[in-house]
């Protein structure tokens, strides 16, 4: 499975990627729970902040777009499980 | 944003119909009634006795210099306070320093110290603006902020700076041009109060830089041909190819990088980015608004403060603007704003004009 995160906004307006494939037994063993603990289709519809960075998040099929304030929880947790393993693949 | 729910209008509305019967009203009504009201009373007078009186800007470098101005803004004076999340998240973090006290150990903190100085002095001295709200709102700051945190908000109250990561931005409060943008997007909440998607979003990331660039500008006393028109020149690290974060005066010419890419702000309508990235490219398409008002104070010449500036502030805080203003409402906002203040006849208002021809926004 493709986890993928994208990160826009912010004063800078620099976009940042960071994506990771991940295979069978690794998905079930590191992210099934965390993946299946993102309320994907719950997602509050609020206005960002000025400058505040925007995160589109996907996992497979699943997608969702939350501006950073609501980064919390299993999102927090999600995204950075994401950043950490990418930077490894890459380097 | 965390703003006021209640348009400004009927803030307005509601200011003028019962000054007098304020006091039952919840506390947050108050003081959002009480801002407007302050700003009714004072703004226009105050903006009126603008003049040919400029004073010379002063930068708040630790032990201020005396105010000097017209008389009316004589008394106008920042209160600041700065805290330190101290790398968490949790606002407001510690109280480090606030108005009046002496630098301390922390270069980070005086920087943004003086750097909120410096945004007040411009507003006060030239617009007669009292803080943000226009009745001496005390400004409030935030560093060191999480962890490698890239980036510096606007939270609705307070400016909040993170340091960096060291890799591709340094800290946030480096450059003076961020600490007047962000303390615009308060100046922004409090009158246009433009909403933070697509065109209107644009607006407001465009009066960021705009204001911060002419804060740098009145620091300096540079006038529009010595200035930069740079936002965020030194922030990058010695790794990344460029000098800045946006130009104004040549967006899309900041950096080009191998790893960032290259600058991707248009400077014209023909450039106009549709995406859904960046609250509908906010921080992109600003180049467009950006560069209409570069382009008008160098025709102009002289202090882009002054005139320039004069037709901006005007807009930005007068009646022909609101929360879902898109471009072209902004154009005509200026062209009343010029209209009202030098005439249709004058060379301000044909240069405004050829500026947003310059940019694709003039039919
Ligand atoms: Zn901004």
């Amino acid at each position: 499975m493709r986890i993928s995160v994208k990160r826009t906004g912010g004063f800078a307006g620099l976009t940042r990627r960071w994506s990771v494939e991940v295979g069978g037994d690794e998905l079930e063993r590191d992210w099934r729970e965390v993946i299946e603990a993102c309320p994907w289709e719950a997602v509050p519809a609020q206005e960002n902040q000025p400058d505040r960075f925007i995160y589109d998040i996907q996992a497979g099929e699943r997608q969702a777009t939350l501006p950073e304030r609501e980064l919390t929880g299993p999102w927090l947790r999600l995204v950075d499980m994401a950043r950490r393993a990418a930077g490894q693949q890459s380097g | 944003m965390h703003c006021s729910i209640v348009p400004p209008y009927l803030l307005r509305r509601i200011a003028r119909l019962e000054r007098d019967s304020l006091q039952p009203a919840a506390e947050a009504a108050r003081r959002a009634l009480l801002r407007t009201a302050g700003l009714n009373r004072t703004r226009q007078a105050k903006v009126r006795q603008l003049s040919a009186v400029l004073p010379a800007p002063s930068v708040l470098h630790p032990g201020p210099e005396p105010a000097r101005g017209p008389e009316a803004w004589a008394e106008l004076a920042p209160d600041r306070q700065i805290n330190d999340a101290q790398h968490g998240e949790r606002l407001p973090g510690k109280r480090v320093r606030s108005e009046g006290r002496p630098p301390v150990a922390d270069p980070v903190v005086n920087e943004a110290y003086d750097g909120l100085g410096s945004t007040f002095e411009l507003f006060a001295r030239v617009y007669g603006r009292n803080s943000l709200d226009d009745a001496g709102e005390v400004l409030r700051a935030t560093v060191h902020y999480g962890q490698d945190y890239d980036n510096a908000f606007w939270n609705g109250t307070r400016m909040v700076f993170g340091d960096g990561d060291g890799q591709i931005l340094k800290g946030f409060t480096g450059s003076l041009s961020v600490i007047g943008h962000e303390l615009t997007h308060g100046v922004v909440q409090y009158t246009a109060n433009f909403a933070y998607q697509g065109q209107s979003g644009a607006l407001n990331e465009s009066m960021a830089d705009v204001f911060a660039v002419l804060v740098e500008q009145y620091a300096l006393r540079q006038t529009a041909a010595e200035a930069s028109w740079l936002i965020g020149e030194g922030l990058f690290t010695d790794q990344v190819s460029g000098v800045a974060l946006r130009s104004l005066k040549e967006p899309g010419t900041a950096y080009d990088d191998d790893v960032l890419g290259k600058d991707p702000q248009p400077g014209s309508m023909a450039g106009y980015v549709q995406t859904s990235d960046d609250n509908g490219g906010v921080h992109l398409n600003s180049g467009i608004p950006n560069r209409a008002f570069a382009l008008l104070a160098l025709r102009l010449g002289g202090y882009a403060w002054e005139r320039a500036g004069l037709i901006w502030y005007d807009a930005l805080t007068g009646p022909d603007v609101g929360a879902q203003t898109d471009f072209a409402g902004f154009v005509r906002a200026t062209e009343s704003a010029a209209v009202k203040r030098y005439g249709r006849d004058s060379e301000e208002y044909a240069a405004l004009a050829a500026a947003w021809a310059a940019v694709g926004l003039m039919d």
